[in-house]
């Protein structure tokens, strides 16, 4: 009576079960995947107000009037940034694309904000480098 | 059912057992959630195996309840994913054992461990906040129960193979 030798059942249950532990990720994949189909929202501010909303999900280049003049927006690849810019510094453009809710491009002499929307999901208080 | 005095002991004993373990794996730090080897269910095992299912549900849900009596968390969110754990692990590791005789004492086990860790996830799931990073790491929770199962079953059966003759 007194056995503890592992049965043929013992593998199959194991194996089974470890099957079934990846099973809620492959669902949170596809549900990934669908939502980065639709691609995340950005806004680009000026001042006190929202003068543009977009997607990443497709690529664009359009110019919008800053504090000191024009400055040129791209979105490319699910990300957006500053290619052209009036302000004397340019580091704007510098800091190049972002897809990232918590790293802004950012014109000080435009007064102009790129910041990519977040999702809800997985969010992070701050950046630091 | 009625328990006889033999029995009662003997489940007051494996609670005791339980207790110690489970308080003392308690007490060590554990900064990542789900990530516990649940040394307490090697006596939920042993009374499984040694006094059948009944004096199992008992000697989980004593081991529970005087748990979190000791550590002053009696019906914290805390207690309560212990203690759905703990019963349903109790409740699958029985299930498991009257299927035909196909597991050993091994794959019982580690049917517990996971279904402990399995109830857990989804209680927090339900309970507590629990951000979606909780929920990328799920193959992982799982594998490492199987694998605390397996380590509950190699201790449980060096219990039995003194104590079943």
């Amino acid at each position: 009576m007194a056995s503890f030798s592992p049965k043929i059942g013992d593998f199959i249950a194991i194996i089974v079960l470890a099957g079934i532990s990846f099973l809620p990720s492959v669902f949170m994949r596809s549900a990934e995947a669908g939502e980065g189909a639709k691609g995340k929202k950005f806004s680009v501010v000026i001042g006190d107000s929202t003068v543009f909303e977009g997607t990443l999900a497709k690529d664009t280049v359009f110019t919008v009037i800053g504090a000191v003049g024009a400055v040129r927006i791209e979105v490319e690849n699910r990300r957006v940034g500053v290619i052209e810019s009036s302000c004397p510094r340019k580091i704007c453009v510098a800091m190049g694309f972002t897809d990232d809710p918590g790293k802004p491009v950012v014109c000080i002499p435009n007064r102009l904000i790129v910041e990519v929307m977040s999702s809800g999901e997985e969010d992070v208080d701050a950046v630091l480098e | 059912m009625r328990f006889s005095s033999r029995r009662i002991s003997r489940v007051g004993v494996l609670i005791a057992i339980g207790l110690v373990l489970w308080i003392f794996e308690e007490l060590i730090p554990h900064p990542v959630p789900f990530f516990r080897l649940g040394l307490g269910n090697i006596a939920s095992v042993i009374a499984l195996y040694f006094l059948g299912f009944p004096s199992a549900i008992l000697v989980a849900t004593g081991r529970v309840i005087l748990g979190a009596f000791i550590l002053g968390r009696l019906f914290s969110p805390s207690f309560i994913l212990s203690f759905s754990g703990a019963v349903m692990s109790v409740f699958a590791m029985a299930f498991a054992r009257r299927l035909h005789g196909a597991m050993s004492i091994w794959g019982v086990s580690a049917v517990g461990a996971y279904t402990h860790s399995a109830t857990q996830v989804v209680m927090a799931y339900f309970i507590l906040y629990t951000n979606s990073a909780v929920f990328s790491f799920i193959p992982l929770i799982g594998l490492f129960a199987l694998f605390a199962g397996l380590l509950v079953a190699f201790f449980s059966a060096a219990v039995l193979r003194k104590v079943m003759v």
